[in-house]
């Protein structure tokens, strides 16, 4: 206590300005620095220990321990390229006109085959020429005969829906069959007067010019 | 300071010379004596780094010196000589990797103090640090000793291996400067 207060009376004689000063070092110290210090000091005496050792058993082995034979070529270190692989990036695959195509294509053979499939189903109610003709004969006006004998000829036709060609082949037969010679007949038994009458009503001219 | 009983110092250098007996006895000297070390030689070195450098060098030198340590020299003035020793090498050594002068050194430890965590020159404990800096290296140590540690001149000559009225007269003129430096900064 003597020595700290003669230290500040000593302090305050040569100047009151740094007498009055805080005699604080402001430096700050790592927490737990010191409660580590000791451990770490022990570890390298414990190495430079290892050290020592070994240069006492054998000099020579020590003297060698940091010495390095080997060579590496000049400014090796200087040119040398890491090669320094980029991880490449996951392919993704986005849509691309390609696939889109493909689908298009998918949905257009679809929509005809569709297509196709309804067309088929509806033959049904095509008219096909042997329906619809240009000339309309009156049923009163056509002979039973004629009648009766068209339509045998029209039930020997087979009829299958699946045999869509055989149907319109035989339509096809049937307006073959129907020739000029089958027509003339039919026109033999009709009397003139009433070819006549129905070829004025339809504005078809004079009945002797088909003849 | 408080003055560390002898008995206990020579008797940790008998424990340390027991071989059986030497971790622990070193032990117990490096947890007495190394905060008051660390400090000391922190103001010389001023970074924390290089100050546990210094400091692991000194005990260092500690451990391998006890074993012929003359008990009729106090332990901790021992330690200390160790300790100024250390930092006056690191500070010469720095000298040297940056082949620069003394004033060019002081102003490379004022750099350091500048870019400590909390530095303000405008407070007056960091004014004191930077106004430190600017004396020679043995007026620092003297300063440092008298100033921060209390150290009675006796203890200190013992240290510096210089006479007590040359410590005084350094001292004196350590104080001095850090005034004129504090009036005029």
């Amino acid at each position: 206590m003597s020595t700290t207060i003669s230290i500040q009376q000593e302090l305050s004689s040569i100047s009151q300005h740094v007498a009055n000063l805080q005699n604080n070092t402001p430096f700050l110290m790592p927490n737990g620095y010191m409660e580590s210090f000791h451990g770490r000091l022990m570890d390298r005496l414990m190495d430079e220990s290892s050290q020592s050792e070994s240069a006492e058993i054998s000099p020579l082995l020590r003297s060698l321990q940091d010495q390095n034979p080997y060579a590496i070529p000049e400014g090796y270190f200087n040119t040398l390229k890491v090669a320094i692989s980029k991880p490449q990036a996951p392919v993704v695959k986005v849509f691309t006109m390609g696939i889109f195509a493909r689908y298009a294509a998918a949905a257009c053979l679809i929509g005809i085959l569709a297509t196709v499939f309804l067309i088929g189903s509806k033959k049904d109610g095509i008219s096909t020429a042997v329906a619809k003709t240009d000339i309309e004969i009156p049923a009163a006006q056509v002979s039973p005969d004629a009648i009766s004998s068209y339509l045998e000829e029209m039930d020997n036709l087979s009829f299958d829906e699946d045999a869509e060609n055989e149907v319109f082949s035989s339509k096809s037969n049937l307006l073959v069959d129907i020739n000029s010679s089958t027509i003339k007949e039919i026109l033999q038994e009709i009397p003139d007067n009433e070819i006549s009458l129905y070829m004025a009503q339809n504005d078809f001219g004079d009945v002797r010019s088909l003849n | 300071m408080n003055m560390i009983p002898d008995q206990d110092d020579n008797e940790l250098v008998r424990l340390f010379k027991d071989d059986a007996q030497r971790d622990k006895a070193f032990t117990i000297i490096v947890k007495k004596y190394q905060e008051k070390i660390y400090w000391q030689v922190r103001r010389m070195v001023i970074h924390h780094q290089d100050a546990d450098d210094v400091l692991q060098n000194v005990f260092i030198k500690a451990w391998n010196g006890l074993q012929n340590f003359r008990e009729d020299a106090k332990l901790y003035t021992w330690i200390y000589r160790i300790a100024v020793n250390e930092s006056l090498t690191f500070l010469e050594q720095q000298k040297k990797k940056a082949s620069v002068s003394f004033d060019d050194i002081s102003a490379n430890l004022e750099d350091k103090m500048r870019s400590e965590k909390g530095f303000d020159e405008n407070k007056a404990v960091w004014k004191l640090q930077l106004a430190i800096q600017q004396l020679p290296e043995k007026q620092k140590i003297v300063f440092n000793l008298r100033y921060f540690e209390e150290m009675p001149y006796e203890e200190m000559s013992q240290i510096l291996d210089t006479s007590v009225g040359a410590l005084k007269a350094s001292y004196h003129h350590a104080v001095k400067k850090i005034e004129e430096y504090i009036l005029n900064h």
